[in-house]
């Protein structure tokens, strides 16, 4: 679910990327998260009232981000602003508590349709090993200072050591040329009953 | 949805919470609200309390007012109702770094010498969900509660802390309020400029 940050110009000095480790680290990249994600269209369509996302999308991120973590896979803007959680080849999340948070806190008309998004998102997935990109997120005092494209820079050098596709899928239209700009291309559109829609991006292996 | 077709209401006492919490959302991009708590943790953990301390008695007073439901809240003292002092200070207190600690004392003490002498309404935070900025849900909470200003003739005032909030200012706003937004504004600019950390 990449997505806020925007615009990013070029000519900055790329931010400083360090690896996620330790608790303290991961809770205050979940925090981060939490703050970045109040303006993404998809978070806000799962939890549209500002008490149930604050209550729940922290809950959401660590299910999302506990492989990523686990992997070492996860990154972070050196003073904390920005995160990027990825997935490496081979690895797959395990959706059990992912589908646990989303019973208990989203209203039963619209889980089937989350549930409808977030499967649809896995049919764009390659086939082929790949690194995937769950979540990457930049705070909106920060953006536009070139953190995400530090963070995704950083990910990406991997996948081409590895020559290796990477996978994503935005929930933020105002992020698919940032990825475009980063060698990603938008291979759908994923739109289910009410939610915004859904593009998810390929980058094919270099 | 726009603002023209916006309702604004009184805030029950069940709309609090949510009200709250638009507010961590509304500020969390704010200038002023992250100099005092730049840390994401330390910020979520503790600007919703700060803000029943500094606008709390806009529920208990009756003048704390949504929008469309809880998408957003203008949350007023009205002429004699202070912010609960006491409050703030164990909030902040407890809640903010040391070298942050006597800035955000002094800012305090400067915003408080603005206030007029006579009796005045005080908007000490207003907020929007963040993704619905720009669509006129601010400027609807203000005309409305303006409105009531305007039948009680008392001034008000209010803390431009972010830039954004600029446009509000246009038109009608008197001169005088004017140079309290400008002060105001560059003060807190000033505070802004001398803690934040190059990237």
């Amino acid at each position: 679910m990449p997505l806020p940050i925007r615009n990013i110009t070029m000519d900055m000095k790329p931010a400083s990327v360090a690896t996620i480790a330790g608790d303290a680290e991961i809770d205050h990249a979940i925090a981060t998260l939490v703050l970045a994600f109040s303006t993404d269209p998809v978070a806000r369509w799962m939890y549209d009232d500002p008490h149930q996302y604050l209550l729940h999308i922290p809950r959401l991120f660590r299910a999302l981000g506990t492989s990523s973590f686990a992997a070492g896979a996860a990154q972070r803007i050196r003073d904390g602003l920005g995160v990027a959680l990825w997935l490496p080849p081979g690895v797959h999340g395990d959706d059990g508590p992912l589908e646990a948070v989303i019973a208990e806190s989203i209203a039963a008309e619209k889980q089937a349709d989350v549930g409808a998004a977030f499967t649809r998102t896995e049919h764009y997935r390659p086939t082929e090993p790949h690194w995937y990109l769950s979540l990457i997120g930049v705070e909106a005092l920060h953006r536009n200072k070139g953190c995400g494209a530090a963070l995704l820079q950083h990910g990406l050098r991997r996948c081409d050591r590895e020559h290796l596709p990477a996978y994503l899928w935005s929930s933020n239209p105002l992020n698919t040329s940032l990825y475009e700009r980063h060698g990603f291309e938008i291979v759908g559109t994923i739109q289910v009953g009410s939610s915004s829609s859904i593009f998810p991006m390929l980058r094919h292996a270099r | 949805m726009t603002g023209n077709s916006s309702r604004v209401a009184a805030a029950r006492p069940a709309d609090m919470e949510p009200l709250i919490s638009v507010m961590v959302l509304a500020f969390a991009a704010d200038p002023v609200a992250r100099w005092m708590y730049r840390d994401p943790q330390r910020y979520l953990a503790y600007f919703g309390r700060f803000i029943r301390a500094f606008a709390g008695k806009a529920f208990s007073s009756g003048t704390a007012w949504c929008i469309d439901g809880n998408l957003g809240g203008a949350l007023w003292l009205p002429p004699g109702v202070k912010p609960d002092e006491d409050a703030i200070a164990t909030i902040l207190d407890e809640s903010l770094p040391r070298d942050v600690m006597a800035d955000v004392n002094a800012m305090f003490g400067e915003m408080a010498a603005y206030h007029p002498r006579n009796p005045h309404w005080y908007l000490p935070t207003i907020g929007i969900e963040p993704h619905l900025h720009r669509k006129g849900l601010g400027s609807a909470l203000l005309t409305q509660a303006l409105s009531r200003c305007a039948r009680s003739t008392c001034r008000p005032i209010w803390n431009p802390a972010n830039p954004p909030t600029r446009h509000y200012t246009s038109g009608s706003a008197s001169r005088r309020w004017v140079s309290y937004v400008r002060a105001i504004r560059r003060l807190w600019s000033q505070c802004f400029e001398a803690h934040a950390d190059p990237l």
